[in-house]
C-alpha cells in the first residue's frame, strides 16, 4: 500500500513537473506573429537551431552521449507545443531562446532523474544560480541566434593570427591532447610556465574574439 | 584584464573551452534533423532517455502489481481459506519451543518429585473432612506425621483449545455436573480477530479431581496445564487446637458467672471476656471453614479457545523449526499488513491532507524555482 501511495504521489509530482515546465515558458514564446518574420518549417527549425542547442548544451556541461537524446527531445517538444499552439515563432532570436530554455529544463531533468548528477554547476545554491546567470548571459552576448558560429569564424581567425610559442602550446594541449608536462617537455619549459603561457594565450584569444565579433 | 573580464572569466572560459574543442578537436555537432523529424512525424524511434524513463516506469508498475496482487492475496487468504487459525497456532508453537517442551515434559511425562508424589496420592481416599492418607505414599505421609489428617488445597489452570466453540459451554457443564462440581465464574468473548474464547472457573470435589482432569479431553486438546497444591494440614491443625483452648476457655468463663456471691463488677467483667473470647471462637470457626472448603473442593480454572486445524505441539526438529520460522515470518508479514491497512483506513483523512498539502508545498516551491531560472 505505502509503494502504491508513493507511486502515486512521484506520478503526480511527474505530471505537476511537466505542468510546471509548460506554464512556466516565457511569455514572449506565446506571443503573436511579428509581420517581419517568416515562419520557419520543422524541417527548416530544425536545419538553422540544431547546432545552436548542440552547443549550448554541451556548453552547461551535458555528456557527449547525453547531448544528442536531448537535442531530439527539445525540437520535438517544441515542434509540439508549435502544433498545440502554445509556442509561436515570433523571431529568429527568440526562437533560439525558447529552445534554450527548453533544452535547458530538459537537461536539469534528465540529470535530476538520474540521481541528481552534478553538472559542472548546481541550482541548488545560490552561488550556482549566480554561476547560471553568468552562463547564460555570456552566450546570450556572445552566441546570439547564430547558434556560435561568428563566435567560431573569429576563433579561427584569431588562432591564425597566434605567435609561434603560444600557437604550438595551444595546439599541443587542444589539439594533440598532450598533458601540460608533455607540452613542457616539447616546448622545453617548464609545466608552471606552460600553464601561465596557456593562461595568456586563452586570455589573448578571448581579447581577440570579442574584438572581431563586436566590429 | 578589466574587471568586467574578471567577474565573468570561468563562463567565458568554459565557452572558448567549447571552442576550442569544435575547432581545434573536431567536436562538432551532428545532423540529427532526420531522427527528429522522423520521431516528430510517428515513424522514429524512442531516444535512449525516453527508453530509459519507460523501462523504469514499467518497473514501477511492475513492482506496483507485484505489491497489489501479494497484498490482495494475503487478504483473500486470511478472509476466507481460514489459514489464519493455522498461522496463529504455528506463531505460538515456533516462539515458545522451548516452553512448549518443558510444559510437555512437566505435565505429560515427567512431574515433579514433590508434586508427583502429592499426586500419586488417590484423590477417592480423600474425604470432604479429614483425608487418610494412601498406602501408596508413605513418603507424603511421613512428610506431615503419622496419624494426622492431611489438608491439601489444590488449585489447577488449564490451557483448551477446541476446534469448534460451539457446544463448549454444554460440554463443559454436563462434565463439571457428572463430577459433582459446579462453575464458579465464566467469562466469554473474542480475541485476536474472529478467534472465541471463553473462561471457566469452576469447583470439584478433591475425590474428583483426577477424574475431572483425565476427562478433560472431551471438552478440547489439552495444551497447557499448570497445578498448584499447597498442604495446609499444620494450619489446619493449629486452628482446630486454637479454637478447642478458645472453648474450653469459654466453659470456665461460663463456670465463673454461674457463681452465686459475686460482685456486679465481677459479672460484667467476666461477660466482656467471655464475649470476646466468643468473637475469636466465631473467627477462627469461620477461617476453618474456609480452609475445609478450599481443601475439599479443587479450584480449576479453564481457559478455552477455538483454533481450526489445531496440531498438538511435538519436539521440534530442524525441519519443523524452518517450517515454523517461515509460517512464522509470513504470519507477521500478514499481520503487519492487515494491520497497515486498518491503520492506512483509520488514518485515511489526515493522509489525504499531508499528501495535498505536500503538493501544494512542491507546486508552489517548484513554481518559485522555475522563475528564478526563468528571470
Amino acid at each position: 500500500v505505502s509503494l502504491l501511495l508513493t507511486l502515486g504521489l512521484m506520478t503526480s509530482l511527474r505530471e505537476i513537473n511537466e505542468t510546471s515546465d509548460e506554464t512556466n515558458r516565457p511569455e514572449k514564446a506565446s506571443a503573436p506573429v511579428g509581420d517581419d518574420h517568416t515562419i520557419d518549417s520543422p524541417a527548416e527549425l530544425i536545419r538553422n537551431h540544431q547546432a545552436g542547442v548542440w552547443r549550448y548544451l554541451r556548453f552547461l556541461g551535458a555528456a557527449v552521449h547525453q547531448v544528442d537524446d536531448l537535442v531530439q527531445e527539445t525540437f520535438l517538444e517544441v515542434l509540439r507545443s508549435q502544433d498545440k499552439g502554445t509556442f509561436q515563432q515570433r523571431s529568429r532570436g527568440e526562437t533560439a531562446s525558447y529552445l534554450r530554455f527548453v533544452a535547458r529544463n530538459k537537461l536539469f531533468a534528465t540529470n535530476r532523474k538520474q540521481g541528481n548528477r552534478p553538472l559542472q554547476f548546481s541550482l541548488e545554491t545560490a552561488q550556482a544560480t549566480a554561476a547560471f546567470e553568468e552562463q547564460e548571459a555570456v552566450w546570450s552576448n556572445v552566441a546570439g541566434a547564430d547558434g556560435l558560429e561568428d563566435y567560431l569564424a573569429a576563433l579561427r581567425d584569431c588562432l591564425s593570427v597566434m605567435t609561434d610559442r603560444a600557437g604550438q602550446a595551444i595546439k599541443l594541449f587542444y589539439t594533440d591532447r598532450l598533458s601540460r608536462e608533455e607540452v613542457a617537455k616539447r616546448l622545453d619549459m617548464k609545466p608552471a610556465g606552460i600553464k601561465t603561457l596557456l593562461r595568456r594565450s586563452r586570455q589573448s584569444l578571448r581579447d581577440c574574439i570579442d574584438r572581431k565579433v563586436k566590429s | 584584464m578589466n574587471a568586467n573580464n574578471d567577474d565573468r572569466s570561468d563562463a567565458a572560459d568554459q565557452l572558448l573551452e567549447q571552442g576550442l574543442r569544435e575547432v581545434l578537436q573536431g567536436e562538432t555537432p551532428p545532423d540529427l534533423s532526420q531522427q527528429i523529424l522522423q520521431r516528430y512525424q510517428g515513424s522514429g524511434t524512442d531516444s535512449v532517455v525516453t527508453r530509459k524513463q519507460n523501462s523504469r516506469f514499467s518497473v514501477l508498475r511492475l513492482l506496483a502489481l507485484t505489491a497489489g496482487l501479494l497484498i490482495a492475496c494475503l487478504i483473500a487468504e486470511r478472509l476466507f481459506s481460514g489459514s489464519g487459525y493455522q498461522w496463529q497456532t504455528t506463531d505460538r508453537l515456533s516462539s515458545n519451543d522451548s516452553a512448549q517442551s518443558e510444559l510437555e515434559a512437566f505435565n505429560f511425562e515427567k512431574a515433579g518429585q514433590s508434586l508427583e508424589l502429592l499426586m500419586s496420592i488417590p484423590m477417592e481416599t480423600y474425604g470432604p473432612g479429614k483425608i487418610e492418607i494412601g498406602n501408596e505414599a508413605n513418603d507424603a505421609k511421613q512428610a506431615v506425621g503419622d496419624g494426622n489428617a492431611q489438608r491439601i488445597r489444590r488449585n489447577a489452570s488449564l490451557q483448551i483449545v477446541v476446534d469448534q466453540f460451539d457446544g463448549v459451554a454444554d460440554n463443559l457443564q454436563a462434565l463439571v455436573k457428572q463430577h459433582k462440581g459446579f462453575v464458579a465464574s465464566t467469562n466469554l468473548g473474542q480475541m485476536r480477530g474472529q478467534q472465541r474464547s471463553g473462561c471457566w472457573t469452576v469447583r470439584i470435589p478433591s475425590a474428583n479431581y483426577d477424574a475431572f482432569l483425565a476427562s478433560i479431553d472431551q471438552v478440547g486438546i489439552l495444551d497447557a496445564k499448570t497445578e498448584n497444591a499447597q498442604d495446609v494440614t499444620a494450619n489446619y491443625v493449629d486452628l482446630e487446637t486454637r479454637i478447642a483452648n478458645k472453648q474450653k476457655l469459654e466453659a470456665r468463663i461460663v463456670d465463673l458467672l454461674e457463681r452465686p456471691d459475686d460482685k456486679l463488677t465481677h459479672v460484667i467483667e467476666v461477660e466482656r471476656e467471655l464475649a470476646r473470647v466468643r468473637e475469636e471462637i466465631e473467627r477462627m470457626q469461620g477461617q476453618l471453614r474456609v480452609m475445609a472448603d478450599q481443601t475439599s473442593l479443587a479450584t480449576v480454572t479453564m481457559n478455552v479457545r477455538e483454533e481450526r486445524d489445531y496440531v498438538p505441539a511435538t519436539k521440534p526438529t530442524l525441519s519443523n523449526r524452518i517450517d515454523n520460522a517461515w509460517s512464522n515470518s509470513v504470519s507477521r508479514t500478514g499481520d503487519f499488513l492487515a494491520n497497515l491497512i486498518v491503520w492506512l483506513v483509520s488514518m485515511i483523512v489526515p493522509i489525504i491532507g499531508c499528501v495535498l498539502l505536500a503538493l501544494f508545498v512542491i507546486i508552489v516551491w517548484r513554481r518559485r524555482r522555475s522563475k528564478i531560472l526563468v528571470g
